[in-house]
């Protein structure tokens, strides 16, 4: 009955080592991942991806910093209009020789804009320049049709003088004419004389009275004119008030334009950085996948040794069983088996599983040879 | 421009650090284990030295004496699934500089790497 029992004891301890060998050659042959063959290509496209796009952004950067730059030098007297803060992280990066490799003296964008400022600026003082010469003579031709009509003003006295003058040589040949009738045959050539200086007169009385009318439409008519010429005056002036506001409007205009653009590459960035962050966790995270996996290779290679380890305790322990082996000597071989087994683990959670199946546990203080990183999420001594 | 060496006999953990650093401006060279780490570091010079401990053909233990004996201010940084105090007392005595342990964070990596390298 003994022998019996031993050999079925012999039996399930052949099994058991069959099965750790077994095992062990399972995972030997099937379950480790070739990581490098599975991703080894993937990570560094992966890898040239991520290059790609940082140096995508890198130049994204430096153009909305051109932009900014020229939009600082350009319309930097308009930036009285933008907000502080805005103003203030337009100077500072104008300010900033490595915006676009310049410094600000140096800098192309700021010459290009303000020889293009100048051109703008030029052409809107000659527009108003014209205007002004327009004004000016306007206003010289006005005086002079003021001076003339003055002139005019004077010729009507003097004919209005000259029908005095006519009315009162009238009145004296009127008065010689009835003289020269009392004095009868004896005054008759006067009376004659008397006669032709009395129509002289009253002729020179109409032709006075003519004159005077003419002058009267002439002013008429230069007053028209210098009220005309006012209303122009007031034209050009409209005109060039016109001018200086739709100056001041294109002014603010670009301003606006350009706020809107340098506040829209702005989002852009703020969009592509987020994508750049999220990008960066994405990379980050199949970073640690990766690692994982080759964690759990390791694992798995480690389960493989100590099985493959453990069949050869148990094909010692058998011969020992069946008498094949020395107690002393099988003891000694399961006992360097052993040792060899304790020296497979190397990570932490594994040789306190080792630890624990001894009865004892692992001191991680006693682990600690340098001095920790603080802060780092990672198991990091520095020496 | 500032040079590093992996070292790993897993190809994956020495693409890892190639990315983590080379997205900070390194430029990272690549060996599978110590004895080859050692030639080009014969060849050239490293801002510093990151390596695996257990590799076959020359484990890192032996890779750092060997490159110390002519180098004693690189800085060498171990990265290893190794926790045991005795493996990282022998490192410390041959002149390692850190000890990091896997798996690791990038970032992790990346800012004990400026740490060291002065």
């Amino acid at each position: 009955m003994a022998k019996v029992k031993g050999e079925e004891f012999l039996k399930l301890t052949k099994m058991i080592a069959n099965t750790a060998q077994a095992t062990s050659e399972f995972l030997s042959d099937s379950c480790l991942v070739d990581l490098d063959e599975i991703f080894g290509n993937v990570l560094n496209k992966l890898n040239v991806f991520f290059k790609r796009v940082e140096e995508s952004f890198r130049d994204f950067v430096i153009f909305e910093r051109y932009v900014v730059c020229a939009y600082a030098s350009e319309l930097g007297y308009g930036l009285r209009e933008i907000p502080p803060e805005i103003r203030k992280r337009v100077w500072d990066l104008r300010d900033n020789p490595e915006i676009c490799g310049f410094t600000e003296k140096e800098c192309k964008c700021k010459k290009s804009m303000d020889y293009l400022k100048q051109r703008f600026t030029d052409k809107v003082n000659v527009l108003s320049s014209s205007g002004e010469i327009i004004r000016t003579g306007s206003e010289e031709l006005r005086s002079g049709m003021k001076a003339l009509g003055s002139d005019v003003e004077s010729l009507t006295v003097s004919a209005q003088k000259i029908m005095n003058i006519a009315e009162l040589i009238e009145i004296i040949a009127l008065n010689a004419y009835i003289e020269a009738a009392r004095l009868g045959e004896q005054g008759r050539g006067f009376k004659v004389i008397a006669d032709e200086v009395r129509r002289a007169s009253m002729k020179t009385n109409e032709l006075a009275s003519e004159i005077v009318e003419s002058i009267k439409a002439l002013q008429t008519r230069f007053n028209q004119q210098i009220d005309r010429q006012a209303a122009f005056d007031r034209q050009v002036m409209d005109l060039e008030r016109e001018q200086r506001e739709f100056s001041r409007e294109l002014n603010r205009d670009l301003l606006w334009m350009a706020q809107n653009f340098i506040d829209f590459l702005e989002y852009v960035r703020h969009s592509v950085e987020k994508d750049m962050s999220l990008l960066g966790e994405v990379r980050s995270t199949i970073l640690s996948v990766l690692q994982t996996i080759d964690i759990a290779n390791q694992r798995t290679r480690n389960t493989y040794k100590a099985l493959l380890i453990l069949a050869r305790m148990m094909e010692e322990f058998e011969r020992v069983l069946r008498g094949e082996r020395d107690l002393e000597e099988g003891y000694r071989e399961i006992s360097r088996l052993y040792e060899e087994f304790r020296n497979i683990p190397k990570l932490l959670e594994e040789r306190e599983v080792v630890a624990k199946a001894e009865g004892r546990k692992i001191d991680r203080e006693q682990d600690t040879v340098g001095q920790k990183l603080e802060g780092a999420e990672t198991d990091i001594e520095l020496f | 421009m500032r040079r590093a060496l992996a070292v790993d006999d897993s190809a994956t953990m020495r693409n890892l650090v190639k990315i983590a650093l080379e997205a900070e401006g390194f430029t990272v060279d690549t060996a599978e284990n110590g004895q080859e780490a050692l030639e080009l570091t014969r060849r050239n010079s490293y801002d510093v030295i990151i390596s695996d401990v257990n590799m076959p053909v020359m484990d890192g233990l032996q890779f750092l004496r060997e490159f110390r004996s002519t180098n004693r201010t690189t800085p060498f940084l171990m990265l290893t699934t190794e926790t045991e105090a005795s493996k990282k007392e022998i490192a410390k005595k041959l002149g390692a500089t850190g000890w990091i342990v896997k798996p690791f964070k990038p970032e992790d990596l990346v800012r004990v790497v400026k740490r060291v390298v002065r």
